[in-house]
């Protein structure tokens, strides 16, 4: 393990160009791509630690143990709070970290590709480069084994590949791949030019003092070259699987594709989705003597940095639908309910697997199956079954449209203590500036719901808000300040934010996920909610009279409730993909419309060619995993075969090129091939494992003079091919071998396994002795 | 390699030659032609009686040269080694009387007999390959070699060679007892006549000059020379020997190994050249230490482990993936 540190040093740089290069794969998934420089200067840091401890001979082991100590420290300096002395972490600090790294995770899977940036998933992802880098330095660098840095590369690679579902796109996969093949190429090259037997092209005859490899790089050069450009040429010409191959039956998951089969497993993700659909589909039909009100679905109400999540649900706490229903919490005695009905339909396109009934406010009776229960902290219905929404058939709901008044809400008592505990709560985290904005935005406000009109009167200037369905960010508070600055946005930000805005200010909030009110169908005059009309909406408290909704989204034509009226009414609504106001509020009958019919299942080949937003489903993707890091190796192995066989030109390259492999073929085997012999010597101990194949044994006989002759004669031209000998005596060998044995050849190369033990004494050995040791 | 194949007959008719007098020792004659290929000379060490003479007087006699033999007796005189220059009464001038060293081949019988005086006229000889009397420098004509015999047993009047000596022999070969078969062989085709008087000269000297050439011409790579080196410095620093192999060895070492590959028609040397030939062109000039003495082990042992310890030559660095 005698080997210059300029040449472990380029090769540990070239390690890190190979890691950089890879995390590119991340840009695709992540909207601030600010990481790839921290995660560039972080393994960069790290990659010069490890160069600087080589340099005083520390065992490559503890260079890995340093720069992971290293990565962990700059990770707490960059993400941690309360450190002790500056540097040291706290149990604070653990906490916190613990905190952002879940937050990140939260991210990870809520979110489909790009996720909007967090500290949560930056870091996450820092950690990931982190630890690749460290890997792919001390394979390359610290035990010589460059063609194992694949492992951790590919790994890291294949985290977008399963985010992203129509895979990482070429930027993504380019750099990684060039700079793997450029470690490779220098490596190889280095290692053959090791030993100085020194043929120039240019002076002929003439010894140098470097050998000569540019044929062999030229090759190199231009077989990786071939392989990369038809890796990211090829998969176009190619039919692939789309993503649903791999979905489990309920796999569904956050995903903006063509046609995502609807799911409200998490509400505000298949709202974004749903919403981007490029063609709305009919969800659900309502038949209703007056205009039905927004449908509620689900209820979150625990805000978080990067998202607002539901309450934990204790299906104990429902209660069956087909009882009469308790009035909704905060709604005064005094109210008297109104007794309408409107009967609901669901199409094919409506979720098969939806947890939420969807439901108008203030709902007495649900006429359904069993299956569902009613939730009285959120005033939505669940299902208390698996299978409740498959098949769902009609259903009759009696609610009260009764409407609270504005002499109401402004007269509305003081906050229960248990609701504003629960519901006004303000994480210690968000950001200051949302209350400093949300109490200039209110500044005259008498009462609290004052404030609210006033806040929402803030949104629905559409002068100043524009309706955006692309805006990149989250609706957690950390994009809130984002969001207040951009001025753009869809439902999701306006709800969250004016929620939260109105906790700062005291008032108890949550955002219901539902549908808008829903458009009238000319030819049969039946309510319809498509996927456009899905939509989420701030609730506020006032005692007295309950949750009352407001609506601050702009653009989506959403009338502004009675209760909370505006000074000014927007002339015209933006254009969006959004439903038109119903132009009538007539009071007809309910014209029955022929509801759509209902296939279960049907929705799951119906989605207009396979949820290509869904997730893989989790069980696949490890299998997937396990399987392709299983193959790896092997893989490997092949295309380093492919690569000296087929690679160089000269005689005396290919004639090396065909003994290593020979070499490493033998000792996949398990078979010996160890110690210094001259190629004679070797040849004899190789005929003992031909068993007297006659053809093997001329084969070898010719590829020993080859080598031979490369090595030490003045023309190394013999006529021969080494590599074909090489594949004969490889045949022969393998004929001879166990089955077993070839088996594990196969799958487990250990030519490519780095034989630690071997380089860790070799390099304690190093250390022992400081003198030169004998060559 | 034409010219190989021209080199290969010629030694295997050498050979050959030999061979019908010197029975079973194929590896000491090799040895001796792969000398004499060299230009190196040969000392030939070993107990009596075991054809010492007969190898050295057997190679004499199959090149068609000059050959000269030389007893080597204590009262022997360097001028009967070098020659000498006495007056001739007729001419009136002093006229030059070749010695015995003046021949394509030379045999000197026990030498370890002779004063260090007159061995020292005949190792300078052998090393300049000239002889000066009386201010006159008289060439020896190419092909030259010695062969050289010593007992090792025999103590009395005896005047081992120093160190310095034994390092201008190219190598040292011992006969060794023969094969009980090949002994019997020799019983039989001894016991008539002297075998020696029915060899035939098969090469003549000026094809033996020629056969020099070819060997000059074969190829000595960067790591096959590094090797040589590798090998001798070994022997410098092996705690087991008091005295290594000096510069001159290696040289000794790789002229061997040009010959030995000539004689296998390859026109570059490979390192299994060095390790046939390390022990014959190396032993004879360590001096073990006292521990080696104490534990039996002869300086052809310590060769013999030393190249086992040695990588050889190979275009990968670590040890590990040596192949």
């Amino acid at each position: 393990m005698k080997e210059s540190l300029g040449e472990s040093s380029k090769i540990a740089f070239l390690g890190w160009l190979a890691t950089v290069g890879t995390s590119a794969c991340f840009l695709p998934t992540i909207t601030n791509q600010s990481y790839f420089f921290y995660g560039a200067s972080v393994t960069g840091l790290l990659v010069l630690l490890g160069i600087g401890l080589r340099l005083l001979r520390t065992p490559a082991l503890l260079v890995v143990a340093a720069q992971l100590v290293t990565l962990a420290e700059m990770l707490i300096l960059g993400f941690g709070e309360k450190l002790e002395l500056g540097v040291l972490p706290t149990k604070a600090t653990v906490t916190g970290l613990r905190d952002i790294v879940d937050s990140g995770m939260t991210v990870a899977s809520e979110y489909a590709a790009p996720a909007p940036a967090s500290a949560g998933l930056t870091m996450l992802v820092l950690v990931a480069i982190g630890v690749v880098g460290v890997l792919v330095d001390f394979f390359a660098a610290g035990v010589r084994r460059v063609p194992l840095t694949g492992l951790p590369l590919l790994t890291m690679y294949t985290v977008p590949v399963t985010a992203l579902p129509d895979g990482v796109p070429f930027y993504g996969f380019l750099p990684g791949a060039v700079a793997y093949v450029a470690l490779l190429l220098a490596d190889e090259r280095d290692r053959l030019s090791h030993w100085g037997r020194l043929v120039s092209r240019s002076t002929p005859g003439r010894e140098s003092t470097a050998m000569d490899t540019s044929g062999l790089l030229a090759t190199g050069r231009r077989v990786s070259v071939i392989a990369i450009s038809t890796a990211v040429v090829l998969p176009i010409f190619i039919p692939a699987f789309s993503s649903s191959f791999l979905d489990g039956d309920r796999g569904t998951g956050p995903g903006t594709g063509d046609g995502p089969q609807l799911s409200f497993d998490d509400p505000m993700v298949s709202l974004a989705s749903s919403l981007r659909r490029p063609e709305p589909v009919d969800l659900l039909t309502v038949s209703s003597d007056v205009v039905p009100d927004y449908l509620r679905l689900v209820v979150l109400d625990e805000p978080g940095p990067n998202a607002w999540r539901a309450n934990p649900l204790d299906l104990g706490d429902t209660i069956p639908v087909s009882n009469a229903l308790p009035r909704p919490t905060g709604v005064s005695d005094d109210v008297e309910p109104e007794q309408r009905q409107m009967t609901i339909g669901a199409t094919a396109e409506f979720p098969q697997n939806s947890s939420w009934l969807p439901v108008p406010f203030f709902s007495q009776y649900v006429a359904i199956d069993s299956g569902w229960g009613y939730v009285p902290r959120d005033q939505t219905v669940t299902a208390t079954t698996e299978t409740s929404a498959a098949g769902l058939s009609d259903y009759k709901v009696t609610y009260s449209q009764s409407m609270p008044t504005r002499e109401q809400l402004a007269a509305a008592g003081e906050v229960p203590a248990d609701v504003r505990d629960e519901f006004a709560a303000v994480p210690a985290d968000v950001p200051p500036g949302i209350e400093r904005y949300a109490r200039a935005v209110t500044s005259g406000a008498e009462t609290p719901y004052d404030a609210a009109v006033l806040l929402q009167d803030f949104f629905r200037d559409s002068e100043e808000f524009t309706y955006d369905l692309d805006a990149a960010y989250g609706y957690g508070y950390e994009s809130m300040t984002e969001f207040l600055q951009e001025r753009r946005g869809f439902c999701q930000q306006f709800a969250a934010t004016m929620a939260m805005m109105a906790r700062t200010l005291g008032i108890p909030s949550r955002i219901v996920v539902g549908f808008l009110e829903p458009e009238r169908r000319d030819d049969d005059g039946a309510y319809v909610i498509t996927s456009d009309n899905v939509h989420a909406w701030p609730e506020l408290y006032f005692e007295g009279a309950g949750w009352v909704r407001f609506e601050p989204t702009p653009g989506v034509g959403a009338t502004l409730p009675s209760w909370a009226p505006r000074a000014v009414e927007p002339t015209a609504s933006p254009t969006g993909p959004t439903p038109s106001l119903p132009t009538g509020r007539d009071l007809t009958e309910d014209p029955r419309t022929d509801r759509p019919t209902e296939t279960p299942g049907a929705g799951a080949t119906d989605g207009s060619g396979g949820g290509t937003g869904s997730a893989p489903s989790k069980g696949w993707l490890v299998l997937l995993a396990v399987v392709a890091l299983a193959l790896a190796p092997m893989a490997l192995r092949r295309g380093i075969r492919r690569a000296r066989l087929s690679g160089p030109i000269g005689a005396a390259e290919a004639a090396e090129s065909a003994w290593l492999e020979l070499r490493d073929h033998i000792r996949d085997l398990r078979l010996p091939w160890t110690g210094s012999m001259t190629p004679r010597a070797r040849e004899r101990a190789v005929t003992g494992l031909l068993m007297g194949d006659g053809e093997g044994l001329a084969a070898l006989n010719r590829l020993t003079l080859s080598v031979e002759r490369s090595r030490y004669a003045a023309s190394p031209s013999t006529g021969a091919d080494p590599a074909s000998d090489a594949v004969t005596v490889m045949a022969s060998v393998s004929q001879a071998a166990e089955r077993g044995q070839r088996v594990r050849a196969l799958l487990l190369p250990s030519s490519l396994v780095p034989d630690l033990r071997r380089a860790w004494e070799s390099l304690l050995q190093s250390r022992r002795s400081s003198a030169p040791t004998p060559e | 390699m034409s010219s190989f194949d021209t080199l290969a007959s010629v030694t295997s008719r050498i050979s050959i030659n030999i061979e019908k007098v010197i029975e079973g020792k194929p590896d000491v004659v090799r040895t001796a032609v792969t000398v004499l290929l060299a230009e190196g000379h040969l000392l030939i060490e070993d107990v009596p009686g075991v054809g010492k003479t007969m190898l050295s007087k057997a190679l004499a006699r199959s090149i068609d040269g000059t050959v000269k033999r030389i007893q080597f007796t204590p009262d022997l005189l360097p001028s009967d080694v070098t020659g000498v220059s006495i007056y001739n009464r007729d001419t009136r001038q002093f006229e030059f009387r070749p010695g015995g060293v003046f021949a394509n081949v030379v045999v000197g019988d026990e030498i370890n007999r002779a004063s260090p005086k007159t061995q020292s006229a005949l190792l300078e000889c052998m090393e300049e390959r000239q002889v000066t009397v009386d201010g006159t420098t008289y060439e020896l004509q190419p092909p030259f070699m010695v062969i050289a015999t010593q007992n090792p047993i025999e103590m009395e009047g005896t005047y081992p060679l120093p160190e310095a000596q034994r390092d201008r022999f190219m190598a040292r070969v011992s006969m060794g007892y023969p094969l009980p078969r090949a002994e019997l062989a020799m019983l039989d085709s001894h016991s008539a006549a002297n075998p020696l008087d029915d060899l035939e000269p098969v090469a003549d000297a000026a094809e033996i000059a020629k056969l020099i050439d070819i060997v000059h011409s074969v190829h000595v790579s960067e790591p096959v020379k590094q090797y040589a080196i590798d090998i001798t410095s070994a022997t410098r620093r092996s705690p087991e020997l008091r005295l290594g192999a000096s510069p001159r060895a290696s040289l000794h070492l790789v002229r061997a190994a040009r010959a030995h590959a000539a004689l296998e028609t390859r026109d570059y040397v490979i390192p299994d050249d060095l390790q046939t030939l390390a022990v014959p062109v190396l032993a004879h000039r360590l001096i073990t230490g006292l521990e080696a003495q104490m534990g039996g082990r002869s300086a052809e042992q310590i060769v013999t482990s030393l190249l086992r310890s040695i990588p050889v030559p190979e275009p990968v660095s670590s040890s590990d993936r040596a192949g």
